[in-house]
């Protein structure tokens, strides 16, 4: 599009004016205030409206009035040859189209002409100045973005802001987490919304149940009701039965009793008999008993029949009076026989001195036979024999002793002048002969001895008379010679004994050896000494001979003392043998054994006395015994012995009276027997009578008869009652009562009922009740509005919700939208733009620079020809400048298509010298072809420096109004 | 004589459909909740008012072609009024004849009413049912949905009529094959109605009224009641008069409150109660037409002056600087939106960004909508109370943006 012609009617300071433009680059030159700026914003009113009244932009209305507006004639590809007008209208001004083909065209047809630029955005790309290049060095590529690179858009900071503003309202609408945006708001309303609807639906729900429930409760109902009625019914007839009970009871027990009693006839005038006859029996029975109580009174009286008896063999014991004394008289005397042979019996065994019993019978049986009286003196008599024999012999022995006694003293004298034991010494020395001698002389003492060994021989033959004894006594079946056999054995062993103490001269014998060897001395004086001692014991053999016969003989009478006192206590052991038969222990003095004998024999002879005694005294007691047995038998009582006869002869007088009365009794007993049989009789005639009477009263005494006479008339009364019963019930009709049913049955099936009947009305009143709830409930819930109610809430929640939705992603999607042009402004756009642009800036500076890249931080920076970078705020005023015009042509290149306007330049190449100059002229005249520009200035070199250029001098438009240059 | 074969030549009957007792308003937004439970009630006004003629009338037979309820969320109280208006008829000894839709069919698991005995349901089959009329025969075919959706289409088992004597009378729950998302309500053609030589065929589940056939007569009666902004207009009922010749119709509103869109022009208007005075005209005019509403507001002719005035505040205070100048009047009509003629605004719309934005926008596709509304529409939470986001929602979008966008510039400007 390019601009061909501006009519201005009236902006600012000018009016009436027409400004022809070529359709390349055109310079605008004018002094200052020569109206450059004016026409440039002539050209941005008429294409996008006059500003709003109150806006920052001046309007640039006419001073003086007139007529305020213009035309711009361009020429488009698109829309060929147009005319945009705009005068004073509405606050933006109205505007008009005229096209080619004369069509007009209004605010649309315009923005299509302007490819829906706004002015913003056609300032920000098409129209710069030099004051926008200086603020080029703090540009980063954001600022780029926003002021530069809005392709075919408005301003990028229109398009943020609209995007901040955006995400702003979204915020408010809605938050992923959020809780207070409106629709996070209105999505809890409608979770509240739907449980409550859940419930709501729930509640619905209970209707289908409740109405079964309902039907099932009418069901049960019309049960429960018609049960009642049945029941109602039973306790009617219930009470009716209970009524009716007693009545039927009654009969029954009328009947019953009717039928006991109603069958028993009663005699007619039966109690008068009765009375009548039993009074009369009454008396009867008396008289019989009175009779009958004489009778046994008389029985009572009347005497044993024993007793009578008893009397003839009283009379017989009486008789025997005498006999009965004799006896008693005998029992004395013997008594009195026996006391003194007792007496004189125990005096007896006293003198013998027998005291156990044992002994006195031992005694009582002994054997007193004149052979063992002889035995006994035998006895005694070798007693006195052995005593004799042993006292002649003690007295040799005392004789022997005495001469032995002599002998010794006479030695004893003979030793005492003994030669020393020196001169025994010497003597020894001697001839060993006389040593032999004294040897020898001891062998003769040896020899001594021996001699002594013929008392074995002795009682060898002592032992063999024995046997010899034994055996004839044993062949002659003589058991006393065994014994004498056997004491001269003992005899024999005793001597035996006796013998083996006697050798006591053998050490003698040594002793005298002994003084032999003193005796030894030397050979002078040995024939002295010799002498002397030869003499001395010539002298002193001498006298040891005779000490020997005498030591011998005595030997000889010891033993036979021995012999002697052995046969004596052989005798003694006998007699005491024999002693010991008649219970005697031990020895007793020979004077009283021979009286022994007599004095047993009269001891025995006491015992038999004392025999004889006794079987008479036992024969007196025993007739005592029996008498008296007879008489107690009799009697009947124990009688003592003393006074028997006297108690016999009483109770004999006794019962002869006793005998007397008896008979009496026995009389008057007759007599009443007769009288009692004639009680009887009466009795037994009356009880008949009675007995008739009882059983035609059919009773069985007479107490029964009363009751059957009470029977009978309580019948007669019972009848009565039944009769009457009978009518009453008969009111009733008739009612069947089950067998066996009592009043407490009624009354307890009355109670049974009746708790049915409560609880069926109990069960009524809960049905009922929970019908009434469910009617209710069922009611309730079919008029109940509140679930279509919160439905339609629910329904307008969501439609709120789908309308702030709505809201939400139209600014979603605008939001989305900018992003999404952003990012692809910046990925694809920019980088295209800054291609271009580098390509001029390295044209505009001659190939000394070669890069104008994009720094990481987001700066722009500059590459010169060798390599070296440097931020665009290093550079000079001018080179940044061209920097800054490489980028907005390169934009306006990027957008040839789209955007194919006129570029509006306000003098920004003031600062460049001749050479950058030219070089952008030169640039600048490549463009023009492509593009149209109008560039003002108030330099008047800059005017010449194109060759190809409209120049259009400012100052002097004023002067030719409505010129067209 | 003459006029007892007039009778007996012919049938009247009542045709209705899509009842949607107590289902929920759609789309309201704001509206007080009193005013809310009123429009709630007029499902059953409308329902009554049907009621009422029938009983006034005395027709035939009714005829109720499918979803009588809203699915599911049926309310206990919309099935016994529902209960309510059949013991009248039968009172009044007029049969009924339904056959229930995807929105009632009848594995729904909700209480069900016994309903008199007056009324047939058809089974899950199609099956026919006859009846005397003044001792004339006539047939009815029909069927009920087994379950939400019948793939299949249910036409091909109609039995085709072919005894003249009788009238033969489709009743049918569904829509014309071709319409993917219908084609789950039991599709058909008018050539297989057709074929099937019935005398009328009594359409149900579009709620537009409208007439596919003429002669026979293929009809959809429209619902009783409109419920959003998309059932605009008056709502009703046919009473249709059949012989052997002729069919006539008798449309019979019962439409408690009317949704409508209402343009409202601008021109010349300056000022904010110009706007208000316009507004008002507008509604009373409305009231008086058709009673209660629920409306959305068309400024047409808008010029900048205009635009100007809107974008001094956001268009929900206008909104609410309307419904307070409009107050609760009765009848009471709701103002549901106002909205700005949009291709008047979008070519008074300006700007380099505005283009470039929905320039961009323009370019996405389903995917790219989706991607980019992702925070809201997959919000786990909130996501679900959001109907699917459509290709007619995503237009809605687009021109929100546009408007939005302008009114950015606007105000940037």
């Amino acid at each position: 599009m390019k601009i061909e012609k501006l009519i201005i009617y009236g902006f600012g300071k000018h009016e009436n004016l027409h400004i022809k433009l070529g359709s390349g680059m055109n310079v605008l030159y004018g002094l200052n205030e020569a109206g450059k700026t004016t026409i440039q914003q002539f050209v941005l009113h008429i294409l996008f409206g006059f500003p709003q009244k109150n806006s920052t932009l001046l309007r640039y209305e006419p001073k003086r009035g007139e007529k305020y507006g213009g035309q711009v004639h361009v020429i488009d590809d698109l829309y060929g040859k147009c005319i945009v007008e705009r005068v004073r209208g509405k606050s933006a001004g109205d505007v008009i189209v005229y096209f080619e083909d004369g069509r007009k065209g209004n605010e649309v047809e315009l923005e299509l002409l302007l490819r829906q630029y706004d002015r913003i955005s056609f300032e920000s790309i098409f129209s710069f100045s030099l004051l926008q290049l200086q603020e080029f060095e703090k540009m980063d590529e954001v600022e780029l973005s926003r002021t530069l690179l809005a392709s075919g858009t408005t301003g990028v900071d229109s398009m943020m802001q609209l995007e901040k503003r955006m995400e702003k309202e979204m915020g408010d609408l809605f938050k992923k987490s959020g809780k207070i945006p409106a629709m996070n708001v209105k999505i809890e309303e409608l979770r509240a919304l739907e449980k409550q609807l859940h419930d709501e639906k729930e509640k619905v729900e209970e209707y289908a149940p409740s109405i079964q429930r309902l039907g099932a409760i009418d069901e049960r109902l019309v049960d429960l009701r018609e049960q009642e009625k049945q029941l109602q019914e039973e306790l009617r007839r219930l009470a009716l039965m209970r009524q009716l009970l007693p009545l039927h009871h009654k009969r029954k027990t009328l009947e019953s009793r009717l039928v006991t009693v109603s069958t028993v006839a009663f005699p007619a005038d039966g109690i008068r008999r009765y009375e009548t006859l039993s009074s009369k029996l009454a008396e009867a029975e008396i008289v019989k008993q009175r009779m009958e109580k004489e009778l046994a009174e008389i029985a009572m009286r009347m005497p044993k029949d024993e007793e009578r008896k008893q009397i003839i063999e009283l009379e017989n014991i009486v008789a025997k009076e005498s006999e009965w004394h004799g006896w008693r008289t005998a029992v004395t005397v013997a008594e009195d026989e026996k006391r003194r042979l007792m007496s004189r019996q125990r005096n007896l065994f006293d003198r013998l001195g027998v005291q156990e019993e044992a002994n006195k019978t031992i005694l009582l049986q002994a054997d007193v036979s004149l052979r063992k009286e002889e035995e006994m003196y035998e006895l005694m008599e070798g007693l006195s024999e052995t005593d004799r024999q042993f006292e002649f012999t003690e007295h040799q022995f005392v004789q022997v002793k005495n001469e032995w006694q002599e002998t010794k003293n006479e030695l004893e004298f003979i030793e005492s002048t003994a030669p020393t034991l020196e001169e025994m010494e010497l003597g020894r020395e001697w001839p060993a002969t006389r040593q032999r001698l004294a040897e020898a002389k001891a062998y003769v003492s040896f020899g001594k001895s021996t001699v002594n060994r013929q008392s074995p021989a002795l009682l060898a033959s002592l032992f063999l008379l024995a046997i010899a004894i034994m055996i004839f006594g044993f062949i002659r079946q003589e058991w006393l010679l065994i014994l004498v056999g056997l004491l001269v054995v003992g005899i024999g062993i005793f001597f035996y004994i006796k013998k083996s103490e006697s050798p006591q001269s053998e050490s003698k014998m040594r002793e005298m050896e002994k003084w032999m060897a003193a005796y030894d001395g030397n050979e002078q004086q040995m024939e002295s000494l010799v002498a002397r001692i030869d003499t001395y014991n010539r002298k002193k053999e001498k006298l040891q001979e005779v000490l020997q016969a005498c030591e011998k003989k005595r030997d000889v009478l010891e033993t036979e003392l021995d012999l002697i006192q052995n046969s004596r206590n052989q005798i003694e052991s006998d007699l005491s043998k024999f002693l010991l038969l008649y219970g005697f222990d031990g020895l007793l003095s020979r004077t009283i054994v021979p009286e022994l004998f007599s004095m047993i024999r009269e001891v025995q002879n006491v015992a038999h006395e004392l025999e004889a005694n006794e079987v008479r005294l036992q024969g007196a007691l025993q007739h005592i015994d029996e008498r008296a047995m007879e008489v107690e038998t009799i009697l009947q009582q124990s009688v003592p012995h003393e006074a028997m006869y006297e108690i016999v002869r009483r109770e004999f007088s006794r019962r002869r009276e006793v005998a007397e009365l008896s008979k009496s009794l026995t009389i008057n007993k007759d007599r009443v027997e007769i009288s009692l049989i004639e009680a009887t009789g009466l009795v037994e005639s009356l009880q008949g009578k009675l007995q008739a009477l009882f059983a035609e009263a059919r009773v069985e005494e007479g107490d029964e008869l009363y009751g059957a006479f009470a029977a009978h008339q309580e019948a007669v009364l019972l009848k009565g009652q039944l009769d009457d019963l009978q009518l009453q019930l008969e009111v009733h009709g008739t009612i069947h009562l089950p067998k066996g049913i009592t009043n407490e049955g009624l009354v307890l099936k009355e109670e049974e009922n009746k708790g049915i009947r409560a609880s069926i009305a109990e069960e009524l009143n809960t049905l009922v009740n929970e019908r009434a709830a469910l009617v209710t409930k069922t009611d309730k819930l079919l008029t109940d509005e509140t679930y279509g109610q919160q439905l339609q809430l629910f329904e307008m929640k969501k439609a709120e919700l789908a309308d702030l939705a709505r809201k939400w992603s139209e600014r979603k999607a605008v939001s989305e939208a900018i992003k999404r042009i952003m990012t692809e402004l910046k990925e694809e756009k920019l980088p295209q733009v800054l291609q271009a642009a580098e390509r001029l800036f390295t044209e505009l500076t001659d190939g000394k620079y070669v890069a104008l890249e994009v720094t990481e931080k987001a700066y722009f920076e500059v590459v010169s020809n060798d390599g070296m970078r440097y931020p665009i705020i290093e550079l000079s005023q001018a080179t940044k400048e061209q920097a800054y015009i490489s980028l907005r042509l390169a934009l306006a290149a990027s957008l040839a298509d789209s955007a194919p306007f006129p570029m509006i330049m306000d003098d920004p190449f003031v600062h460049f010298d001749a050479e950058r100059l030219s070089r952008m002229v030169e640039l600048l005249d490549g463009l023009q072809t492509k593009r149209q520009f109008i560039y003002f200035t108030c330099h008047p070199k800059m005017k010449n420096q194109w060759q190809k250029a409209t120049t259009i001098n400012v100052s002097e438009l004023g002067s030719e109004q409505g010129a067209i240059v | 004589m003459c006029e007892g074969e007039f009778y007996l030549s012919m049938i009247r009957f009542i045709h209705t459909a899509d009842l949607h007792l107590d289902s929920p308003f759609k789309g309201m937004m704001g509206l007080p909740i009193d005013k809310l439970n009123d429009l709630r009630e007029s499902t059953f006004k409308a329902f009554t008012h049907l009621i009422e003629y029938a009983l006034a009338t005395k027709p035939d037979f009714v005829l109720i072609v499918g979803d009588l309820y809203d699915g599911e969320d049926r309310s206990l109280r919309a099935q016994m009024r529902f209960h309510e208006g059949m013991e009248q008829l039968h009172t009044a000894g007029i049969p009924v004849f339904i056959s229930y839709g995807n929105h009632d069919h009848l594995t729904g698991r909700w209480t069900r009413f016994e309903l008199p005995p007056n009324v047939h349901v058809f089974g899950e089959d199609v099956e026919k049912v006859q009846l005397s009329v003044n001792g004339h025969p006539v047939s009815i075919y029909g069927f009920s949905y087994k379950e939400r959706h019948v793939r299949e289409p249910m036409i091909a088992r109609y039995p085709v009529a072919d005894d003249k004597d009788g009238f033969h009378i489709g009743m049918l729950h569904g829509s014309l094959a071709g319409d993917d998302t219908h084609a789950v309500y039991a599709p058909f053609t008018k050539s297989e109605l057709l074929a099937k030589h019935y005398d009328y065929w009594a359409l149900g589940h579009i709620h537009l009224r409208q007439h596919l056939h003429k002669h026979p007569a293929i009809v959809y009666p429209g619902n009783l009641q409109g419920r959003h902004r998309n059932e605009r207009g008056v709502k009703g009922f046919y009473e249709v008069e059949l012989s052997q010749t002729e069919t006539s119709f008798q449309f019979i509103p019962t439409s408690v409150t009317v949704f409508d869109a209402i343009r409202v022009s601008c021109v010349g208007i300056r000022h904010a109660n110009e706007w208000l005075a316009a507004c008002t005209e507008a509604l009373d005019a409305f009231k008086s037409a058709y009673g209660a509403g629920v409306v959305e507001l068309v400024m047409t002719d808008t010029d900048s002056e205009v635009t100007d005035l809107f974008s001094q505040s956001t268009m929900e205070e206008w909104l609410d600087t309307l419904r307070d100048a409009v107050g609760e009047s009765d009848p009471f009509v709701w103002v549901q939106k106002i909205l700005i003629d949009e291709q008047k605004k979008l070519s008074a719309s300006s700007g380099a960004l505005a283009q470039s934005v929905l320039g961009r926008i323009d370019g996405w596709t389903e995917n790219d909508w989706k991607d980019v509304l992702k925070d809201v529409y997959q919000h786990g939470r909130g996501g679900k109370y959001l109907e699917l986001l459509t290709a007619d929602a995503i237009n809605e979008i687009k021109a929100g943006v546009a408007v939005l966008i302008t009114g950015q510039v606007v105000e940037t400007n």
